[in-house]
């Protein structure tokens, strides 16, 4: 029963910091941008299927991770570039559809290229192993590795905001878009910047998640919502923020499909609506 | 926002007459095309109380929508007087309960609740029994009153919803010229001046929110009722999506918007899996033009239909 | 309307410090001060735009400090806003109907086009000098007319009190003249608050004029006294009068 549980939390960890990687972005480019990204979880099954034929082609999964983050930033700066910088300024309706039309699409571009059966990707085989953790019982190396790369992507993603020239600049942009421009930044390098990293993060997110759980349609759908919850709750653009409720939101979720599954995703979006009383902005809200 | 004009309504009354006309001449599978494109232009209409009328965009009114169909199911599909004002007057005390709370947020995060909220919808039906498992079920339709055979159904039903579809427009048109309608559009229109002027924002709009529920649940339970088939998928936020889409299409500038939409939207629904085998592709596409292209939408493509109340 | 010690600190910043005014029917009180004197935040303050750190502000005897903008707009204080605030998609009529109708004790579902509130807007219209603009839609204003607007729509609201946030602001000198005498009408069955900082206009108008410095009142007097008090011509008039 305990070493169920422990499993369990570390679960509920592991997907929250996933979560995170995912959430993140998707709170910059609000925060930054002022556009709302409903095709965000589609970027992360981009990613996992570009894990899986990766893996197929080449039977390594490190690789796909390289190619996942480059892909995804030199897709999402396409796509800041060609869609997302015209529809800044547009209503939030109008973003609302346009991602959507996006994830149909996405959907669509998937099923042509990959079909739409499930599809399992192997752990690597360097990682195929149990590690002892408390009370004689193993837990999955593999899930364990994820947990690390996130921890570090995590401290990197901290470091880069709070740290660095770059980072101020974004810190800046969340809160004001014009003070971006009068302190000399270029707001448009900064914005593709921005989504790239975004694209990014949710398509390393989902090479990593690969193996966890298959590869199959609508694998990022349970990922869009409960992101778009951990941006509420951790307020917008506040990556601190993102990463509390994104382990909150992860271990809410974990234990409630472990012990209560009819109450899971009730539970998730309640405690949304709770916080969402207690602090209209969210948690750590910059704006 | 527009109401039509009377030339606009002569055009609408004739469409109507025409659609009424169907039993006549069209066949089964027509007509029942078109009542899925009534019952989609019902809910349209109700988002559009929120949307069009007042300024919010919501992602919830899907779940409320399922609300009203599933309604009908839970409470064993007694005759038709009790089921449809009971899925209104569910999907009404659900918008009741949720409105406070949503409309606490603004913007962004009121589409953040709002979808939170039409989701905790979707799981409450999705994951639990209340839903008859996730693919959906059967239920028996609720009596009429009268007994309809299976080869009047169509027509019946086409009837039925063209019917339900005139009088809840025709109100919401008589709604918007009352005061009731000019507050909520000075609230869409600047919301702060309002609130300036001395008017209860929070209560008109949550009034707004209560009302485009209930009709939700109108639209819903006609849906259930038509169809004799409910599902979780009925309370997904797609669905919400789709109703935007709908609004955008027919343009969210006219009260009568979310009809052409609705009806626009079936069209090319049916179009796209009749010619080709990728239907969704068709659908993402027309999302992709639609949101570049069409800022007034059809409404706005015709001789403006101008009429100051 | 009554204000004492009204005090607005914005983290270190006391933008409003210990201001106290009176507003009563038939007077017209100005409130000059140079820019960032903290006259806007003042105007917000007695009209519930923004919240209060500490005072109190009564009104017909009843305590409003803790009430929302709304409810204040309804109880009867009507406010104009420096930067042109209307429903800018609607006509001038439908504008200054709404603000008659915030004040209805109809209930909601009367036709927009009730005959009470048409009279009271329009009259409210007629008296701003807009009638012949009533079918105007609003963004196509000029500045001027915008400006009536304004006004307009701040008295379809039959209020007791108004709080006028630099009405003149932008105006040409033709444009200040017939304002100034609306401002000066308005003032006989109206508690008037007037910021502004024409000082001819101000001079002319008020009854009553308070000097703000750095969120202080720095003297509150007849036209008269201000204009000869060394403090004030030290801190601000200068050599402008």
């Amino acid at each position: 029963m305990l070493t169920g549980l422990i499993a369990q939390l570390l679960n509920g960890v592991q997907y929250g910091l996933l979560l995170f990687l995912i959430s993140s972005g998707l709170t910059l480019i609000f925060g930054v941008m002022g556009v709302i990204n409903l095709a965000h979880g589609s970027l992360f099954m981009i990613g996992a299927y570009l894990a899986f034929g990766v893996a197929s082609l080449t039977g390594s999964l490190w690789l796909a991770l390289p190619v996942a983050v480059l892909g995804g930033a030199v897709f999402g700066a396409v796509l800041e570039r060609l869609l997302f910088r015209r529809f800044r300024t547009r209503a939030h309706l109008d973003q609302v559809l346009l991602t959507f039309a996006l994830i149909l699409l996405f959907e669509e571009g998937r099923s042509t290229l990959a079909g739409n059966q499930f599809h399992s990707v192997p752990v690597p085989g360097v990682l195929d192993f149990s590690v002892p953790v408390i009370g004689g019982f193993g837990y999955s190396a593999y899930r364990l590795a994820v947990l690390v790369i996130c921890l570090i992507v995590a401290a990197g993603l901290v470091w880069l905001i709070e740290r660095t020239r770059v980072g101020s600049a974004i810190r800046a942009a969340a809160e004001n878009t014009e003070m971006l421009n009068l302190l000399g930044f270029d707001a448009g390098r900064v914005h593709t910047m921005v989504f790239a990293g975004g694209t990014a993060l949710a398509m390393l997110a989902g090479a990593l998640a690969a193996p966890l759980q298959s590869v199959y349609p609508g694998m990022g759908d349970g990922f869009l919502i409960l992101s778009f919850i951990v941006v509420v709750i951790g307020g917008l653009g506040s990556v601190a923020g993102a990463f509390w409720a994104a382990l909150l939101v992860g271990l809410i979720d974990t234990l409630g499909k472990a012990y209560l599954p009819q109450a899971a995703g009730i539970a998730v979006c309640a405690m949304m609506a709770v916080v969402l009383l207690w602090r209209p902005t969210g948690l750590f809200s910059r704006t | 926002m527009i109401v039509a004009s009377r030339p606009g309504q002569c055009v609408l009354g004739a469409a109507a007459l025409g659609i009424a006309s169907m039993p006549l001449w069209a066949s089964a599978w027509h007509m029942q095309l078109v009542s899925t494109a009534l019952v989609a232009a019902l809910f349209a209409l109700s988002l559009q109380v929120l949307v069009g009328a007042t300024g919010l965009v919501s992602l919830a009114q899907a779940g409320l929508f399922g609300l009203g169909a599933y309604t009908v199911h839970l409470l064993g599909s007694p005759p038709v007087w009790i089921t449809l004002p009971a899925a209104m007057l569910a999907a009404g005390v659900a918008a009741l309960l949720i409105g406070p709370l949503a409309l606490r947020t603004k913007g962004f995060f009121f589409l953040m609740t709002t979808l939170a909220f039409g989701q905790m919808l979707f799981f409450a039906f999705h994951d639990t029994p209340l839903g008859g498992g996730t693919d959906g079920l059967f239920i028996v339709r609720p009596s009429l009153g009268f007994s309809v055979s299976r080869a009047e159904r169509p027509a019946v039903f086409l009837l039925l919803n063209l019917s339900v579809l005139a009088i809840v427009y025709g109100g919401l048109c008589w709604l918007m010229s009352t005061m009731l309608g000019h507050a909520l559009q000075g609230i869409r229109s600047n919301e702060n001046r309002m609130a300036a002027l001395g008017h209860n924002v929070q209560r008109l709009k949550l009034i707004a929110f209560v009302l485009a529920g209930a009709l939700a649940g109108l639209a819903g339970h006609m849906s259930a009722l038509t169809d004799a088939f409910v599902s979780p998928d009925l309370l997904g936020w797609h669905r919400s999506a789709e109703a935007l889409l709908m609004i955008l299409l027919g343009g969210i500038g006219a009260l009568h918007g979310p009809i052409l939409g609705a009806f626009a939207l079936v069209a090319i629904q049916e179009a796209g899996s009749l010619l080709s085998d990728r239907p969704r592709l068709v659908e993402g596409v027309v999302f992709l033009a639609a949101v570049l292209f069409l800022r007034q939408g059809i409404a706005g493509w015709r001789l403006p239909w101008r009429a100051r109340p | 309307m009554q204000a004492e010690s009204l005090i607005k600190r914005y983290g270190g910043l006391l933008a409003v410090d210990q201001v106290s005014l009176s507003l009563d029917r038939g007077t017209l009180h100005a409130v000059i001060g140079p820019n960032g004197a903290g006259k806007s935040t003042l105007i917000n303050l007695l009209s519930g735009e923004t919240s209060l750190s500490s005072g109190w502000v009564h009104f017909k005897d009843l305590d409003i400090s803790a009430w929302p903008a709304w409810r204040r707009g309804q109880a009867g204080i009507g406010r104009t806003f420096q930067r042109t605030n209307v429903m800018r998609d609607m006509t001038v009529l439908e504008n200054a109907r709404l603000a008659a109708q915030a004040r209805a004790q109809f209930g909601l579902l009367q036709t927009a086009a009730n005959a009470k509130v048409m009279q009271t807007a329009l009259a409210a219209l007629q008296r701003a000098g807009l009638a012949e603009a009533a079918g105007a839609i609003a963004s196509t204003l000029s500045h001027g007319q915008a400006r009536l607007l304004e006004i307009a729509m701040a008295l379809a609201g039959s209020p007791d009190v108004l709080l006028l946030d630099e009405p003149l602001a932008g105006l040409g000198p033709e444009e200040t003249a017939p304002v100034a005498n609306l401002l000066r009408d308005l003032a006989r069955d109206h508690a008037v608050l007037l910021v502004e900082h024409d000082m001819d206009v101000v001079f002319a108008v008020a009854d009553v004029i308070t000097v703000m410095v750095d969120g202080r009142v720095l003297a509150t007097g007849a036209p008269n006294e201000i204009r000869t008090s060394a403090i004030v011509r030290d801190a601000y008039l200068g050599h402008s009068v």
